[in-house]
């Protein structure tokens, strides 16, 4: 934060004290302490930094390209093949996560501040989980007609269903998870149009996510799978978190080797997804050129406003009285 | 502990990242662990048994730390859920300013009749206090939501927090509003609840036709 804001002062010119803020879509400031590091990678989706002077912070207002989106991209995607989207998918889901390196899910769980070091890479994996859950929901709620919107839910659940194949858990769940977000699942009318084969899937999909009995559905599935594989990251950084909070790092001055153990099990499941290479075939070319799905794959607009993906819904299908 | 469970309700501990709910489990479970000091708390969840007006009621809650970021608190998470603490941090506005977004959740994604108790920790900060205790309330009184402030760190009010969160479902069985008898209302009668512990009854029927193994 320091550099950021020397280099701005260096331009603008002027000795006043600035601030860097970080401000989401919703109109949302967090002024960012002059110690935070690997700020850009942190923010959220359509959030974006500031640097004003500190009685300015009241008139900030969002972009209105941070909005997102007004106007669903289902007419490009809807003529690739699920398959590909899937395949490209994963093809940028195992760059990111291929770069994250072990220890940043350390930083990321004891504090990076501690370290001085920077989480990324992991940054951008995690912030790419929640880039996917916001295009599901941004692409169904921008679909006005239903019959095109019970078309979007077979795709997703497709993809899903093709991610899953190529043991890509990550984007899985993030699909499944933006399908099951309450501005989507809110629309029954949808829902009640979708084929009942599509609705099984769908189910035990989320099942899969049922975190009962410490989310045993998806570590057996999960143990069941050769590597190369994405794993679903949130669970990883959810078993880190509980270990850290849930023990002592040292006892009477003593390092807490039951803990390190268990916090090094959790970043041996990270080592032992990426054992193997990933070098899946790519599947044949039908229809979009593998160049539009990649790039496509890779530049999702999306809204991160929850609120106004609420009020789309609503707009969509109003609440039935 | 011989005494007869007379319900089992779930809770959910929900809110931002770093407002301490993690803390605020440990300090309402740990009374019962004080000297296991390398438990970790079931990565599951944690429990206790509380007695409220004259009965014995297990609590299973569930925390969702470390995944706050990914809005993955879930259906699965909220379902069957009859209570919940909402936390934010009365020394951070960001997370005072997202209980919006968590309540649209909860009210979405959990049973209709699900009691929500809004907690302002890190009571014990009062000079970086960012929210007042004013401004809280009337949100909580808007949002029809009981409220406290909490100390994970001393303690105080931890333990009223879930109590009286349990005490008004209590209330709510008496006058029949809820019905514990109903799917998904988050509570079990004592037997049950403990056969349930053995074995998450749903949990299975519902796995079914995943656990082909």
């Amino acid at each position: 934060v320091r550099e950021v804001i020397s280099a701005v002062t260096d331009k603008l010119g002027s000795g006043d004290d600035l601030l860097l803020i970080h401000l989401n879509s919703a109109g949302d400031k967090e002024l960012l302490k002059p110690s935070d590091v690997s700020i850009f990678s942190s923010l959220s989706i359509n959030g974006r930094l500031f640097v004003c002077s500190r009685d300015q912070i009241d008139t900030l207002t969002p972009l209105p390209e941070q909005e997102g989106p007004s106007a669903g991209s289902m007419s490009t995607f809807e003529l690739m093949s699920s398959k590909d989207l899937a395949h490209h998918m994963t093809l940028y889901d195992w760059e990111l996560f291929d770069c994250v390196h072990e220890h940043e899910l350390i930083y990321h769980t004891f504090g990076r501040r501690h370290f001085k070091k920077t989480t990324a890479n992991l940054d951008l994996f995690l912030r790419r989980f929640n880039e996917v859950q916001l295009w599901v929901v941004t692409e169904v709620c921008l679909c006005p007609t239903l019959s095109k919107r019970v078309q979007l839910l077979k795709k997703f659940i497709k993809i899903a269903a093709h991610c899953k194949e190529f043991k890509n858990l990550n984007s899985f769940f993030a699909i499944i998870m933006g399908l099951g977000n309450p501005a989507v699942c809110r629309l029954s009318q949808t829902w009640e149009k979708l084929p009942s084969k599509f609705k099984k899937f769908y189910g035990e999909f989320e099942n899969l996510m049922d975190p009962s009995r410490n989310h045993r559905a998806y570590r057996l599935t999960m143990a069941k799978l050769e590597p190369p594989i994405i794993p679903f990251m949130p669970l990883l950084i959810k078993d880190m978190t509980f270990t850290h909070e849930g023990n002592k790092t040292f006892t009477d001055r003593l390092v807490n080797f039951e803990k390190m153990r268990m916090i090094a099990n959790t970043v041996r499941i990270m080592r032992y997804c990426r054992s193997q290479p990933f070098n899946q075939e790519a599947p044949q070319v039908t229809g979009k050129s593998h160049q539009d799905v990649r790039g496509y794959v890779r530049h999702i607009g999306v809204i991160d406003n929850q609120r106004t993906l609420s009020q789309l819904s609503h707009r969509i299908e109003p609440r039935r009285s | 502990f011989s005494s007869p469970l007379d319900f089992l309700f779930k809770f959910l501990v929900i809110g931002n990242a770093g407002t301490g709910k993690s803390c605020l489990l440990h300090q309402f479970i740990e009374k019962r662990f004080k000297d296991d000091s390398n438990h970790t708390i079931g990565v599951e969840f944690g429990s206790k048994i509380i007695s409220v007006v004259n009965k014995f009621v297990k609590l299973q809650i569930w925390d969702t730390a470390g995944q706050e970021r990914f809005r993955s608190v879930t259906r699965s998470y909220y379902r069957g859920a009859a209570g919940a603490l909402l936390v934010y941090d009365i020394t951070s506005r960001e997370t005072y300013n997202a209980l919006t977004n968590w309540l649209t959740d909860a009210r979405m994604l959990a049973s209709q009749n699900i009691v929500i108790i809004l907690c302002g920790n890190k009571k014990d900060l009062d000079a970086d206090r960012e929210v007042t205790f004013l401004e809280a309330s009337r949100f909580a009184q808007e949002n029809e939501l009981m409220f406290l402030e909490t100390s994970a760190l001393t303690g105080e009010n931890v333990e009223e927090a879930f109590v009286q969160c349990a005490r008004k479902i209590l209330n709510k069985i008496e006058s029949g509003e809820l019905d514990p008898e109903r799917m998904g209302s988050g509570i079990q009668y004592g037997d049950a609840a403990l056969r349930q512990l053995r074995s998450p009854r749903r949990a299975q029927a519902e796995s079914v036709q995943e656990c082909g193994c």
